[in-house]
């Protein structure tokens, strides 16, 4: 059974929380909003239902009310260090494709990477609260990413974002379950137990 | 012509501290003086092409003057080393530009604003006392970061005391300060930590609209929040007036406390013509007041 | 033997009575009553252009011995529809339901099959014993990008339809309205009333995935409502109120990430606290109630001046 918080330990994680839980509410309707003009800029069908993409982390989880508070930070933070990776090759191909011509695009591209590389650091910097090593990049890192003809990049762009717009929703969720008073202590959950 | 390339000067364009002392030498080059019958004893120092005291001059060697100023704020440039060669005709055998000045003060009173500037951008504009002028040019950069990711500088164009970024991140605290930096020292001002989304000064409420109702007490204001919820919720604001009348009467702030598209103003003089405007910040208080927005009439129906 | 026998409206249909031959002299009746003579081709019973109105049972008797030959319970009616069919998340995230109806009525029983895929998963849609047009289907994954697909099939004895859903999870989320909304007025605040509700109860676990509201309220003597969205919290506080008129008042919820409004709450009434009109009787009384409410002029609540010199309403 992990230490209680001290209350400065507490007060720093509810404010991490919090301003989390804000982030991904702004990530995900930024992200909603982006993938609406990704698909008519790429011109994709929106409804297309589009196959598991390698190396795009999957929001969906089973038995995710089961979770600690450790697994949920741990598979957030491998998730959006994938997405880093993923959100900066398709700002690199769409350079490469249209160059500036659509900078729009690249600038909302731009825009949302900064979230997730906001949100990657909020949940470093929970797991260090709860005196967590922080999983290296290289551990965590996601593989290099095969290149893939233009039909492919597209389409792995639109896996990628309407993941992240999920895993914008489950990280939200996930931390309002970290930021909940724990019932024995009142103070934040041992994140080992956290249901 | 005789003296050409026949010296130099070292230090070479030094920027030196206002207030401090300084020594420059000019030094002959021995080809000259075999040929010239010229020596370091004749030299001459000018600054802007007045003649240095001589007090001041000291011969190092045959090859070798120097001169020294115990107060660089009389230096000018440009500093130049002549020589009295034969037949009296002064000639120039090398000259410096001097640069004085100060190193920069620590920037203070660092204050930074979002500003929204459509539904969807926020920029970050950041505001400093640069402190004394330093008479040199003077690099000041704006540096902001979070603990892991480090930003590009902004750098402020034609002004030293301000800069702009654009695509501001809500949600994180972010580290800023500023860097000033001349040829005699650098200096940072104080380290701001922020999340921008405190520091919002959000776009006023916009399309407002003004409608009478049954009553003729009172007319009912409806606006535009261009601000998304996921940014932030807002309070209000709202003040009106006689149309002709100087002074505002302003609807109790705790009366429009809380997010809203619209408000019924009540207590009015029937069949009048009101003006009215708005103005929204951030639900709990945090950041700054909009503008007040347009300002728009409405008439109360008779009584 | 009698059985039942299945015709489609404006069906013609013959019926033999058993194993008689066709010329053998017989009587038809129809729940009882002798059939017209009109209606028979020898000893087969014809029925052209059938209605919902000619169903029931037929028997068919021999002429003298009046032994009963034949019997069958002709059921007209209409092959299945394309069915309606509904999936809705109420009780996100524990699961959700799926509801069917027929558009127009078959007057025959049909029997309806439901298929419900999650990517390549089959899952278990439970039926329920009330509303029997009803099943329920547990979520074993959250946050999927994968899409349900429910098949909806419906057979009777004339035919056979279906319909298909396609949907993602987050799609169909849409709570129950919110409960228990109470609406009152504010003591001495004649522009106020403060309106609370509270979480549907159908709703699981609402601080892990909470609920925002949208409050609607107008004065009866309006028709145009107004509107304010409400992120935290199951309370708020009218503040324009028109003094001294009755409110209607009524909430709808939605999940804070998610998903679609609910319907909107019961109405709920209220109006704004009024100043007790003053009763003038007895000269102590007066002189009492005079000095009282020269001292307790207020300035209108909704008026706070600026700078000096503007009054209003004075």
């Amino acid at each position: 059974m992990a230490a209680p918080d001290s209350p400065s330990t507490a007060l720093r994680r509810r404010d991490l929380c919090s301003r989390g839980i804000r982030l991904a509410g702004k990530m995900r309707a930024d992200v909603v909003d982006l993938l609406d003009t990704y698909v008519e800029q790429q011109g994709l069908d929106a409804s297309a239902s589009v196959a598991a993409v390698e190396g795009v982390p999957l929001a969906a989880v089973e038995r995710w009310d089961e979770q600690t508070g450790t697994q949920r930070l741990l598979e957030n933070l491998a998730a959006y260090r994938a997405f880093r990776a993923l959100l900066a090759q398709m700002l690199e191909e769409q350079r490469e494709q249209l160059g500036e011509a659509d900078a729009g695009l690249g600038r909302a591209l731009a825009a949302v990477l900064l979230q997730v590389s906001a949100f990657a650091y909020h949940l470093e910097e929970l797991l260090r609260l709860e005196s967590r090593g922080v999983p290296s990049e290289e551990e965590d890192g996601p593989p290099p990413l095969p290149r893939l003809s233009l039909f492919e990049q597209k389409l792995r762009g639109l896996g990628v974002l309407r993941e992240l717009a999920q895993w914008a929703v489950r990280s939200a969720r996930d931390l309002r379950q970290l930021a909940k008073p724990s019932p024995a202590t009142g103070t934040g959950p041992g994140l080992a137990e956290s249901p | 012509g005789l003296v050409q390339s026949c010296g130099h000067i070292i230090p070479e364009s030094p920027v030196l501290a206002l207030g401090s002392n300084f020594t420059a030498l000019c030094i002959l080059n021995e080809s000259c003086l075999d040929f010239g019958n010229i020596y370091a004893s004749q030299i001459i120092w000018k600054i802007k092409n007045r003649v240095v005291p001589k007090e001041q001059y000291r011969e190092i060697n045959r090859t070798v003057s120097s001169v020294t100023f115990n107060d660089t704020s009389l230096l000018a440039t440009p500093l130049t080393c002549n020589i009295l060669a034969d037949g009296q005709i002064e000639q120039n055998i090398y000259g410096i530009t001097v640069a004085v000045g100060l190193a920069p003060e620590k920037p203070k009173n660092l204050s930074c604003i979002v500003h929204q500037i459509s539904k969807f951008t926020y920029d970050m504009t950041c505001t400093w006392n640069p402190g004394r002028h330093t008479f040199l040019d003077t690099e000041f950069k704006l540096k902001y970061r979070w603990p892991e990711q480090v930003f590009p500088d902004c750098i402020p164009k034609g002004v030293n005391d301000s800069c702009t970024i654009s695509d501001t991140q809500f949600f994180v605290n972010t580290e800023i300060w500023v860097e000033a930096e001349n040829a005699l020292g650098k200096a940072e001002s104080d380290r701001l930590v922020v999340d921008p989304v405190d520091i919002v000064k959000p776009l006023s409420p916009q399309n407002v609209s003004v409608s009478s109702g049954i009553l003729p007490t009172v007319l009912k204001l409806s606006w535009e929040n261009w601000i998304s919820d996921t940014v932030m919720k807002l309070k209000f604001n709202i003040r009106y007036r006689i149309t002709g009348d100087t002074s505002w009467m302003e609807v109790p702030s705790e009366d429009t406390a809380s997010p809203r598209t619209s408000f019924s103003v009540q207590g009015l003089r029937p069949y009048t013509e009101y003006a009215f405007s708005i103005r929204c910040m951030k639900e709990d208080g945090v950041g700054y007041w909009s503008n007040w927005s347009e300002t728009k009439t409405g008439i109360t129906t008779e009584d | 033997d009698s059985h039942i026998q299945y015709e489609r409206v404006g069906a013609d249909v013959t019926m033999k009575c058993g194993s008689m031959d066709w010329d053998a002299a017989v009587t038809w009746t129809a729940n009882g009553t002798d059939i017209d003579e009109s209606h028979l081709n020898g000893s087969y019973l014809i029925l052209k252009n059938v209605d919902l109105s000619q169903s029931g049972q037929y028997s068919c008797y021999e002429g003298s011995s009046w032994h009963l030959k034949y019997q069958t319970n002709l059921r007209v009616g209409t092959p299945p529809k394309e069915p309606v069919l509904m999936c809705r998340s109420n009780n996100y995230p524990k699961g959700f339901y799926c509801s069917w109806h027929l558009p127009t009525p078959t007057y025959i029983p049909n029997t309806f099959n439901i298929s419900v895929v999650h990517g390549t998963k089959d899952m278990v849609c439970e039926k329920d014993a009330v509303p029997k047009n009803r099943c329920h289907i547990r979520y074993i994954q959250l946050f999927s990008t994968v899409k349900y697909k429910v098949t909806l099939t419906v057979t009777n004895a004339l035919g056979k339809n279906f319909t298909t859903l396609t949907f993602d999870e987050f799609a169909i989320v849409k709570p129950d309205p919110p409960e228990s909304v109470v609406a009152k007025p504010v003591p001495n605040n004649p522009r106020r009333l403060e309106v609370s509700w509270q979480n549907p109860s159908s709703w699981p676990e609402p601080e892990s995935f909470p609920l925002k509201f949208f409050l609607r309220y107008r004065p009866l003597i309006l028709d145009q409502w107004q509107h304010v969205e409400l992120s935290d919290g199951t309370s708020h506080t009218i503040t324009d109120a028109y003094a001294g008129k009755e409110y209607i008042i009524q909430v709808a919820a939605k999940d804070n990430d998610i998903g679609t409004w609910s319907d909107w709450s019961v109405a709920v009434h209220a109006t704004p606290w009024t100043e007790e009109p003053k009763h003038l009787t007895t000269e102590a009384q007066i002189t009492e109630t005079t000095s009282a409410s020269t001292s307790s002029f207020m300035a209108p609540p909704t008026t706070k001046i600026c700078d000096k010199g503007a009054v209003v309403g004075s």
